[in-house]
């Protein structure tokens, strides 16, 4: 509808922007533990500097949902008093938040320099076979995905590989293999390559 | 000045900047990218990289302090290779990245496949518009910018086109003109819209407007400039532009020659006047017209009709801050400046929604926020500002008075006046003191729907944050008691101390680009040129013009309108001005057009008020086709220059008009030009003496500059208050509006303005921003929403006492549970059929701020 | 003359983290009585003339960054500990604060006492989570002792310690990008002036120091500025962790004093025991990734700042990369750019493109595409990008290219000349994954 009759222009019809916009995702509010824990963390700043918990904000969320949809990052937004849009440009900038579905267990595999120097380009191929998966895929069960990460400071147990926040230390390649099945059969529980672990 | 060495040669520059400051000083070449006056220094590009003797590493100069003895290298082969090796990859990039194409705006097209990640875009829409729409995302080779929403039409975005004026590489680019090629020629004007009176650059190309910019050292603007300004220019060269004078005959329009025109027109004015006399003819002029298009239209009136009749669209904004500013401190004007926006300790915004209505000095209010300045803001709606404020008062709308006088209670009963202040510049403290004995804030809160401790705190907040200012739009004026609300606000100034200090005044935000200069042309009944009085004037016009002026009162707006009822007044000239859309009560102005003998309407188009009443049509020239000044809302006299030839046979509003009383057989009507207009204006005029139009060409100077060397006046009432060395406290008591809610009328209707529409829509209309904001809407909050089975879009019937009128609703939960907020600028929807007869009193402006209605499904 | 370990000595202990062990053997928490009954000033004045510099990186001697930060201004003031352990081949203050987290939480009480600050923040990477765990309950335990919170020994002193997680970005190891991602941004640096210590944390006076620099402070306060001076050469003193990783026999933390060479530290047997398998040493990066290499002739230096800077490197983190000879010296600059190209904040020019050119070049040539002029483009781009950089990151991603190119060339003419990788190491991949964005 124009404002006079003999408006010049027809309507418009312009085409969609090719921006890949993150996925919507169901309704998303902490649960009432989380919330909590949001709380207690946002207390560590000054009162008017609430986006200094995003971070912790957006892990609460990963935690909770696995990745983080655009309405997790709304949910964090309202949390942390800022708009989407902005959360969205702090989710797009570190590495370890994802915004796209990942298996219950992802593999960070070190690539960098120490680790490269004892095998850590075939950890990687080793998975690689072992899953059937490339870099950055999730393989068919859902449990697993394959993602190469830059140093990871624990170049003196290299070859190492970060499984969500746990170290599997010295993780050569022919026990790869092994290591995935024990988790396959185990979970968590097959988590003993960290040297806390074995100092326990 | 700092002394320093620039590629082993001597320089001296003014120090305080960068050294790239220093370097573009020196007039030495050196490229940049990201480097943009308007904004922090980033050092991004790195291009502007130099070597400075004793400093270890090449250093960005934007981002480099300068100093003074520094010795500066700009080129070596070192630097040459650098800056090439950064162009080359930048430019090797667009082949292998995918990029965002984003053409979903009607006005900006982006293509980020050009992008070299300077971030002007994303710094200039944070730090100078404040809307945060574009946003980096990504990292490294990654990095993209992107807008907040799905596409640049869905985000935030508020066209005002400011990332693209920065954009050093096309990834942005204004979609208007593109057709048509770059610009070949730049013409520096004054925007036709808003009172904030920003400058602009109107670029044309084969007589056709195609571009327009903002200009960096314009002092109002700033390099800044909104969606209207920026983009909304194509009204100029619309279809229905009328371009030949037109006579109405048996019905039917008839194009003639501009004398015939002008024969008819003497003729059935004279007619007229012979037979009812002068008093029964009026002129109304228009706030969008320059100052000399006004000045030759009210002596027009008062030297060849022979009547004070004549009035202009002040009548129906911002007469009533004219008259409380003109009673208590003795002139009719803004106190201050835009720059007291920055200069201010504390911004109180009442009634007024800038970041729409008047989006630059908007911005610059939402910076200064940000910035750290306290902001109040009084307003019925939670508007955008309110976001940003420390208080944001919801008063219930026509209770503005009740507020400010509680505020001012608190003032003095918590001793925060300013006691040097009252003591040397005021007077009757005594008798205000025991007036607002009786307004404490809880009995205000009871009629102002706000609670007693929030208005205590505003009050807290601006009397102790000095230097405060405040700016006040249509929401304290559009009132029947709208001088009193502006003369409350000025008792808070006063009582503060507040008036005549940098950071401090009370500053009405004008509507259109020239309501300050219409009406301080004398374009009132009241007053003449220079806003003197007729009766002080007298002498030295009767002198001037040659003739005797005429002793009756003049009409104001609604009184012509009334006089047209009862047939006293027969004739009525219009310039540029849709009396039938704008003016509340439509109905009753429909019929008092209809009455009249003679409508003269001298406009572009054929508004609705010619389309249905006017006798003669004369058609004018826009304001990119002529030359003249403007006066914007902070008494700055700036440069309107024509850009364009007028368009077919129009003609400029001056020219029409002098031409008009020329075949009158009237004489002083013979001007060579505008300056001619100009220069007679400052004969008369003592506060414009000093602004010649050669000084305006150098820049625009602030009024009252009274000789040739006199810089302009920032400040008003510094020293002592043009009314005398005192100023008067007077009571304001409160009075009802007789809109309040009822039964049969549950809900408040505001009426306002948008950001994408102006007014009438006369020009907006006719311009891509119909896309952007295509339709009136009627905002209802929320619970009301759900309460009356309203949905969003649904078409809904606005019924008042006086008429009725049909939009589509929008739920908005900025708007206050028994309010609603509507915009009039559509003709299909004519709201102000539902708009009522309330007046202020002193100055008849009309209440469109609050009328009671109930709602219907349509 | 053997060295005593300060830091590190109680970390093989299994309870050496805890708070108790902490009190009973290592004096815990009297440097910070000590301090506390001095003046502010006195403990920047001994930090000073103890000569202690920073263990971030960079050196710089810390007194002077303290007394940097402003002190007449209403605003508060704040300590921010750098625990984002980045840097390619670093992992020292991983153990501290996994093993020894007291003597951080004494050092930042003392260091916010020094500088005016109330809070400390330490900002840890993301990926030492079960650190941060470790961090946090000893943090927890300090409060309930009385050492840190309100009125701390009775001294009317108020201090708390916070730990901020990051999520993953090498570039938050700088010190303003570090600020901008404490305070929610992303983490990309400022331009400077203002310096941290006139406007950082929320534009606020800040000191930003590494984990091992503050873990310093509270030794210096108890053992006295000349303690820690005479632990090793002239204007390096006091302990020194390396860590040491590669092809060596037994990589892992070590503590001593910057008199050691690092042939000690490569080939000592208290240290990591000479070459795995015995094969040749071949070059060490002796500061993690960012600094140039160095050859066999070098090992006789003392890991000290100043020795290594005159050697021709830097000792940077503190990282030794050892590698021996079936190293190619091209695919080790192409590991490394991999990883700064993955890291670059994308801010400024040289480094978002160049680090991506540089990577691609090296990829070309590491394939055996590469042709004689990829060279000199290799070495007009790091040219071109060191020094001229908004932060260090870019000095830091050419070092790799440069130094590789400086000491053997002749690998990279072998590239281009037969057409492949004149050293394909056993432990590489038969197909190596090359990740995201080319």
């Amino acid at each position: 509808m124009s404002f006079h009759p003999k408006m010049e222009y027809a309507p418009a019809r312009f085409h969609k922007s090719a921006r890949t916009l993150p996925d919507p995702g169901g309704d998303f509010t902490y649960t009432a533990e989380n919330q909590a824990k949001f709380d207690a963390n946002v207390q560590r700043y000054p009162p008017d500097q609430r986006k200094s918990a995003i971070l912790y904000a957006l892990y609460l969320a990963q935690r909770q949902q696995g990745f983080l949809t655009r309405a997790a990052m709304a949910h964090v937004a309202g949390q942390i008093r800022c708009t989407t849009a902005d959360v969205e440009d702090v989710v797009s900038y570190y590495t370890m938040f994802y915004t796209k579905p990942v298996g219950t267990y992802v593999l960070n595999v070190c690539r960098t320099l120490s680790c490269a120097l004892l095998g850590a380009e075939r950890v990687t191929e080793a998975i690689s076979e072992k899953l059937g998966i490339k870099v950055g895929e999730t393989d068919a069960s859902g449990m697993f995905t394959l993602i190469e990460v830059e140093c990871l400071g624990a170049c003196d147990r290299a070859p190492v590989v970060m499984v969500n926040d746990d170290w599997e230390e010295r993780l050569a390649p022919e026990q790869v293999g092994e290591f995935i099945d024990h988790v396959r059969a185990k979970g968590r529980a097959a988590f003993t390559g960290c040297h806390l672990h074995k100092e326990k | 000045m700092a002394r320093v060495t620039i590629d082993g040669r001597p320089y001296e520059v003014p120090d305080g900047g960068s050294v790239l400051g220093a370097v573009r000083a020196a007039r030495v070449r050196l490229p940049t990218l990201c480097h943009d006056p308007r904004l922090a220094p980033s050092g991004v590009c790195r291009l502007c990289l130099v070597r400075i003797a004793g400093v270890a590493r090449a250093v960005t100069a934007c981002t480099t302090p300068l100093a003074d003895g520094m010795d500066i290298v700009t080129a070596s082969p070192e630097l040459a290779a650098a800056r090439r090796g950064i162009l080359r990859m930048l430019a090797a990039r667009r082949r292998s990245r995918a990029a965002l194409i984003d053409e979903s705006h009607p006005y900006i097209r982006v293509d980020m496949s050009r992008c070299v990640d300077c971030y002007r875009c994303v710094q200039i829409c944070d730090e100078v518009q404040g809307q945060f729409v574009w946003h980096v995302r990504g990292r490294g080779l990654d990095t993209r910018i992107e807008p907040d929403g799905a596409s640049l039409r869905e985000s935030a975005c508020v066209s005002c086109g400011a990332c693209v004026d920065t954009c050093p590489t096309g990834a942005l680019e204004d979609r208007l003109g593109a057709a048509h090629g770059a610009p070949d020629t730049w013409t520096r004007t004054v925007c036709p819209y808003c009172g904030v009176g920003c400058e602009l650059d109107a670029g044309t190309r084969d007589g056709r407007l195609v571009a327009v910019r903002p200009v960096i050292d314009s002092p109002v603007s700033r390099g800044h400039l909104c969606v209207k300004g920026r983009y909304a220019f194509d009204f100029v060269a619309a279809g229905d532009r009328v371009t030949e004078p037109m006579v109405r005959g048996r019905g039917a329009w008839r194009t003639v020659t501009w004398d015939e025109a002008y024969a008819v027109v003497a003729a059935r004015l004279g007619d007229v006047i012979r037979r009812h006399g002068a008093d029964a003819a009026a002129v109304l002029t228009s706030a969008r017209a320059t100052n000399e298009d006004n000045y030759v239209a009210q002596k027009f009136a008062r030297a060849v009709l022979g009547t004070h009749n004549v009035d202009c669209c002040a009548r129906v904004c911002h007469a009533p801050s004219a008259a409380a500013l003109r009673r208590v401190v003795g002139a009719g004007l803004a106190t201050g400046s835009f720059d007291d926006i920055e200069r201010a300790a504390t911004l109180l915004v009442c009634g007024a929604n800038p970041t729409e209505s008047h989006p630059v000095v908007g911005a610059r209010i939402k910076q200064a926020a940000r910035r750290g300045a306290r902001l109040i803001v009084i307003d019925p709606r939670r508007i955008e500002l309110a976001a940003y404020a420390d208080l944001h008062l919801a008063v219930r709308p026509g209770t503005n008075v009740a507020l400010l006088n509680a505020m001012a209670h608190v003032v003095l009963a918590e001793g925060l006046g300013d006691r040097a202040f009252l003591a040397a510049r005021t007077s009757g403290l005594e008798e205000f003191r025991r007036f607002l004995d009786a307004w404490p804030p809880s009995r205000a809160a009871e009629i102002c729907g706000v609670d007693a401790a929030s208005i205590r705190r505003a009050a807290v907040l601006y009397a102790t944050g000095a230097p405060a200012t405040s700016v006040h739009g249509l929401g304290v004026t559009e009132h029947v008691q709208g001088t009193d609300g502006v003369a409350a606000l000025i008792n808070l100034a006063l009582l503060t101390g507040n008036i005549g200090r940098p950071g401090s005044g009370v500053n009405p935000l004008r509507g259109q680009n020239n309501v300050q200069g219409a009406a301080h042309m004398g374009c009132d009944p009241g007053v003449l040129a220079g806003s003197v009085p007729v009766d002080q004037g007298r002498v030295a016009f009767e002198r001037q013009w040659g003739v005797a002026l005429p002793s009756a009162h003049g009409r104001t707006l609604p009184q012509m309108l009334d006089g047209a009822i009862d047939g006293s007044v027969r004739a009525l000239w219009i310039m540029g001005y849709d009396v039938l859309l704008s003016n509340p009560d439509a109905a009753a102005t429909a019929q008092a057009l209809a009455a009249l003998d003679v409508v003269v309407v001298q406009d572009l188009f054929l508004t609705e008020t010619a389309r249905d009443y006017a006798s003669v049509f004369l058609p004018a020239c826009s304001s990119f086709e002529k030359d003249g000044t403007f006066m914007n809302a902070e008494r700055r006299v700036q440069r309107v220059r024509a850009a364009l030839a007028p368009r077919g046979g129009s003609k400029a509003d001056w020219q029409i008009v002098c031409e008009a009383a020329r075949a009158m057989g009237a004489g002083g009507f013979d001007y060579a030009g505008p300056e001619a207009i100009w220069d007679e204006v400052r004969a008369l005029c003592a506060g414009a003496r000093g602004m010649t139009y050669a000084r305006l060409d150098r820049g625009g100077l602030q009024w009252p500059c009274p000789s040739l060397d006199h810089p302009g006046t920032a400040t008003l009432h510094a020293e002592t208050f043009a009314r005398g060395p005192r100023a008067v406290l007077e009571p304001v008591p409160y009075r009802e509006s007789s809109q309040t809610p009822s039964t049969e009328y549950p809900f408040q209707l505001i009426t306002g303005r948008t950001l994408y529409q102006f007014n009438a829509g006369t020009m907006t209309g006719r311009t891509r921003n119909a896309d952007l904001r295509p339709a009136d809407l009627l905002d209802i909050s929320p619970d009301d929403a759900a309460r009356v089975g309203v949905g969003e879009g649904d078409a809904v019937r606005v019924i008042s006492r006086h008429g009725t009128a049909v939009l589509g609703a929008h739920v908005d939960a900025t708007v206050a549970p028994g309010q609603l907020f509507a915009t009039f600028h559509q003709p299909a929807v004519r709201l102000n059929a539902v708009t009522g007869e309330g007046r202020d009193p002193v100055t008849g402006t009309p209440e469109y701020k609050v009328t009671a209605v109930r709602l219907e499904h349509a | 003359m053997a060295y005593e370990p300060v830091l590190t000595k109680h970390c093989a202990a299994r309870d050496g983290y805890t708070l108790d062990f902490y009190v009973k053997n290592q004096r815990g928490y009297e440097g910070l009585r000590k301090a506390l009954a001095l003046q502010p000033n006195d403990i920047i004045e001994q930090v000073k003339a103890s000569g202690l510099r920073g263990r971030g990186g960079a050196g710089f001697p810390t007194g002077m960054k303290w007394q940097f930060v402003l002190k007449d201004t209403p605003k508060p003031k704040y300590i921010c500990c750098n625990a984002d352990e980045s840097e390619p081949g670093t992992f020292k203050d991983h153990v501290l604060m996994e093993r020894n987290p007291h003597l951080l939480i004494e050092g930042c009480a003392i260091s916010c006492y020094a500088i005016g600050a109330k809070v400390a923040y330490i900002y840890i990477r993301g990926e030492f989570y079960h650190v941060q765990e470790v961090l946090e309950a000893e943090i927890e335990k300090a409060y309930k002792a009385g050492f840190l919170g309100r009125n701390i020994l009775g001294s009317g002193f108020d201090c708390d310690v916070f730990v901020h997680r990051g999520a993953g970005a090498y570039e938050a190891g700088e010190e303003t990008a570090l600020i901008e991602s404490l305070e929610g941004k992303r983490a990309q640096p400022r331009i400077k002036p203002p310096f941290p210590a006139v406007a950082g944390l929320y534009q606020c006076p800040t000191a930003v120091n590494n984990v091992e620099t503050l873990c310093n402070v509270p030794l210096i306060v108890l053992n006295g500025p000349e303690w820690f001076a005479s632990l090793g050469p002239e204007k390096n003193g006091g302990p020194k962790l390396f860590c040491i990783s590669g092809h060596v026999k037994r990589p892992g933390v070590y503590e001593t004093s910057m008199h050691t060479t690092l042939r000690e530290l490569v080939f000592g047997e208290q240290f990591a025991g000479g070459m795995i398998d015995e094969r040749p040493f071949k070059a060490i990066i002796p500061g993690g990734s960012s600094v140039p290499l160095l050859l066999e002739q070098d090992l006789d230096t003392p890991a000290s700042f100043d020795h290594i800077q005159k050697a021709g490197s830097l000792l940077g983190s503190a990282g030794l990369i050892v590698m021996n000879d079936s190293v190619c010296a091209v695919w080790l600059a192409m590991n490394l750019l991999h990883f700064y190209r993955h890291e670059s904040c994308g801010k400024c020019t040289p480094c978002r493109e160049g680090t991506d050119w540089l990577f691609k070049l090296l990829l070309r040539l590491e394939s055996g595409d590469g042709q004689p002029k990829d060279l000199d483009l290799l070495f007009g781009v790091s040219t071109n990008i060191v020094g001229k950089t908004l932060c260090a990151f870019g000095d830091a991603a050419a070092t790799p290219v440069l130094s590789t190119m400086k000491l053997f060339r002749g690998e990279y003419e072998a590239h281009v000349r037969e057409g492949r990788c004149t050293l394909p190491a056993p432990w590489r991949a038969a197909h190596p994954v090359v990740a995201a964005h080319q």
